[in-house]
């Protein structure tokens, strides 16, 4: 009677401190997630959880010296994604179905050390599929390459970031080689009897600036052009007058300049003031915004620019697009918000040709991109640049942006100023 | 070449001297250090943009108009936000509280503009823009000289208005001693309140010039403000008649710096005449003490 009284404890033990231990350890588990039943397949598979949207990250500047840029190419994505997004999404061969997009943007207030810190916020918190942006974003590219998130990058034209090695980072819009080589394109189209020669270079101290002057004068010195001074400015200068009266002094033809737009406005004002008038003036990035014409008035005529884009481009999509920025923002869709919309439709056929969410392979899919977009074909050399990007150059002419260059496209003919 | 460059440096330097004097003001009176001068003064640059694109009215002519506005703005931003910090006596926790609050007052209205004119590059284009008074050899843009003169007399209004008037006299014992100047019957607080309306006029002032001559946007207050703060420092605490030749001797220096070098270290230029006027005249170049 003792021995079973015995076991019968010993037993009440055991099995009382399996079922703590079960109850315990149970506990501690992860819990499982309930999995909406998967109506579309039979049988007994579980079925894999499908995201609500695709989150992209966006970096762009809507405060400081490059917030003028910001809105343009915000407005090209967000349109995109309407397109997208108004047939279902993007379809993900992964989940069987088709799933939005949604945008994520954040601003970097114009700084690079801002950039860096948006792109960790958005692959820690949001864990984004991908990153885009423009300009200073580029100060982010160590942060895509370390989170390998593929980065599809506009109105950033620093080709030194791409001779980094980096695998994730993939330009739409031309680099600094591509807009000297366009530049001078234009310029030997000029008939020789009348093609200006003798330049000066305006140069911002930025890495970008100082890049783009550096291409500018190893094709000047290529094409037999004569680059008769380089002058240095800090960026946000109030007085141009000792670069101008010096390109002035070596009768200076053509300027060649990429400063942002309040510097672009100060130095053409203060041309103007010592009467200084070269045949051609070309101020990359000033003039590439709509707002220009507004600001500037008669005195923004005939300011050549380059943002890469142009709302007149025989591209497909390219009417469409224009329409619809005009009603929505009654005026000619701006210089960025092309390569916006492309920068989506490039991720969303990537996404689509992935068939997942995984980030490498849709950077492995944006690296075999080959398609054709509202900027034209668009297809990555090794390096992440674009093999043929979209090099519209463009000229104010009584107040309003003509495109000049390339002649296929063009639809006026590059004036001097008299 | 080097006179027209430094025609440039002195047309510039009368625009620093206008900047800085109302944060010198501000400063002097209030002991308020005001880190959103330069988004008051892009204010009055929209106030006079707005009035040129809607209504076709000439900046210049703007000026009463962008005057009251700015003014107006004064007595309410001073009532709302910056009365509370009467309270607080000891001036280093009035200068710590008031550079808080008003770069949160910065942040609410760099963005409330941005949202309600977008983040556009603006600036008021004239037919006169561009336009220029030959002496001899050198070119004098109108835009310039008229801000130019628009600088000296705003200083040499708020110079008589400081040394001549009821007001003026409450201005100077307030800035001496506001604890003293309370016990003497002068009404501080109505006092902070007036400067604070002057002050916000003479940033609307500052911004008609900046927007005729330069380019306004949301943010780009920030560049004036560091410029206003270099004047503010060179000219000594509380001489506001010292601000316009502190700017005057930026701008100088500045251009100076630019013929010899090269504009690429026109920056450093000034802010070496910066460093060097705190480790040698701590109290201002045209402080005595």
């Amino acid at each position: 009677m003792l021995i079973v009284r015995k076991l019968f404890w010993v037993s009440l033990n055991i099995f009382l401190t399996m079922l703590i231990c079960v109850l315990f350890f149970s506990g501690c588990a992860k819990p499982e997630i309930p999995t909406t039943p998967d109506v579309s397949k039979s049988g007994s598979e579980p079925a894999v959880e499908v995201p609500d949207t695709i989150k992209i990250g966006a970096i762009l500047s809507f405060t400081g010296a490059d917030s003028n840029l910001g809105a343009q190419v915000q407005a090209g994505y967000e349109m995109a994604v309407e397109d997208v997004n108004k047939e279902g999404g993007v379809y993900v061969k992964e989940y069987d179905k088709k799933i939005p997009l949604e945008l994520i943007i954040l601003d970097m207030e114009s700084s690079g050390e801002k950039a860096i810190a948006r792109a960790e916020t958005l692959h820690s918190k949001y864990n984004v599929v991908a990153y885009l942006g423009s300009t200073f974003i580029s100060a982010a590219s160590g942060v895509s390459e370390k989170n390998q998130v593929p980065t599809l990058v506009v109105a950033s034209a620093s080709q030194s970031v791409h001779e980094r090695g980096y695998n994730y980072w993939f330009g739409v819009t031309p680099k600094t080689p591509d807009i000297a080589e366009e530049t001078f394109n234009l310029l030997d189209s000029i008939p020789e009897n009348e093609r200006p020669t003798r330049i000066a270079i305006f140069e911002e101290q930025t890495d970008f600036g100082i890049e783009q002057s550096l291409f500018f004068q190893k094709v000047a010195a290529q094409r037999g052009y004569n680059v008769v001074t380089v002058e240095k400015y800090a960026m946000l200068s109030k007085d141009f007058s000792s670069h101008i009266l010096t390109a002035k002094a070596e009768n200076a033809e053509i300027i060649l300049s990429c400063p942002i737009m309040p510097d672009g406005m100060t130095m053409l004002r203060q041309m103007k003031e010592l009467d200084y008038n070269p045949k051609i003036t070309f101020l990359f990035r000033a003039a590439d915004d709509l707002s220009w014409t507004q600001a500037m008035r008669a005195i923004g005529d005939y300011v050549i620019a380059s943002g890469g884009w142009h709302y007149d481009m025989d591209y497909p999509g390219v009417a469409e697009l224009n329409t619809k920025y005009q009603a929505k923002f009654g005026r000619p869709a701006d210089m960025q918000a092309g390569p916006g919309y492309a920068s989506i439709q490039v991720l969303a056929s990537a996404i689509e040709k992935a068939g997942t969410l995984d980030r490498n392979e849709i950077r492995d899919a944006i690296a075999a991109t080959d398609i054709m977009t509202v900027v034209g074909p668009v297809k990555f050399r090794e390096n992440g640049t674009n093999l043929t990007p979209c090099n519209a150059i463009v000229q104010w002419q009584n107040g309003k942006l003509e495109l000049i260059w390339p002649p296929e496209h063009a639809k006026k003919d590059i004036i001097f100023r008299e | 070449m080097f006179i027209q460059v430094l025609s440039y440096g002195i047309m510039i330097g009368a625009i620093y001297g206008l900047v800085g004097s109302g944060l010198a003001l501000m400063f002097g009176v209030m002991k308020y250090l005001n880190i959103a001068h330069g988004t008051f003064i892009m204010l009055g640059g929209y106030a006079s943009y707005w009035l040129f694109t809607l209504w076709g009215l000439d900046p210049f002519k703007s000026i009463p108009l962008v005057l009251l506005i700015m003014f107006t703005m004064g007595i309410v931003v001073y009532k709302i936000v910056f009365s509370p910090l009467v309270k607080v006596f000891h001036v280093g926790e009035r200068i710590q509280n008031s550079m808080l609050i008003t770069f949160g007052l910065l942040l609410i209205i760099d963005n409330t503009v941005t949202w309600l004119w977008t983040s556009d590059v603006r600036s008021i284009t004239t037919s006169y823009t561009g336009s220029t008074f030959r002496l001899y050899s050198v070119n004098l843009p109108y835009n310039s000289l008229i801000g130019f003169g628009l600088a000296l007399l705003a200083l040499l209004c708020l110079h008589l208005i400081i040394n001549n008037t009821y007001y003026g006299k409450s201005i100077r014992a307030t800035t001496q001693d506001w604890e003293g100047a309370t016990l003497m019957g002068i009404n501080v607080d109505y006092t902070y309140l007036i400067s604070s309306g002057v002050t916000f006029a003479l940033s609307g002032v500052a911004g008609i010039v900046i927007a005729t001559s330069y380019s306004i946007t949301p943010s780009g207050g920030l560049e004036w403000l560091l410029k206003a703060m270099i004047v503010l420092v060179l000219a000594g605490e509380g001489k506001t008649k010292g601000i316009l030749a502190a700017g005057l001797f930026l701008g100088v220096v500045e251009a100076v710096g630019v013929s010899l070098v090269g504009s690429a270290y026109r920056e450093v230029f000034g802010l070496l005449a910066f460093i060097l006027v705190l480790l040698f005249r701590p109290q201002g170049l045209f402080t005595e003490r």
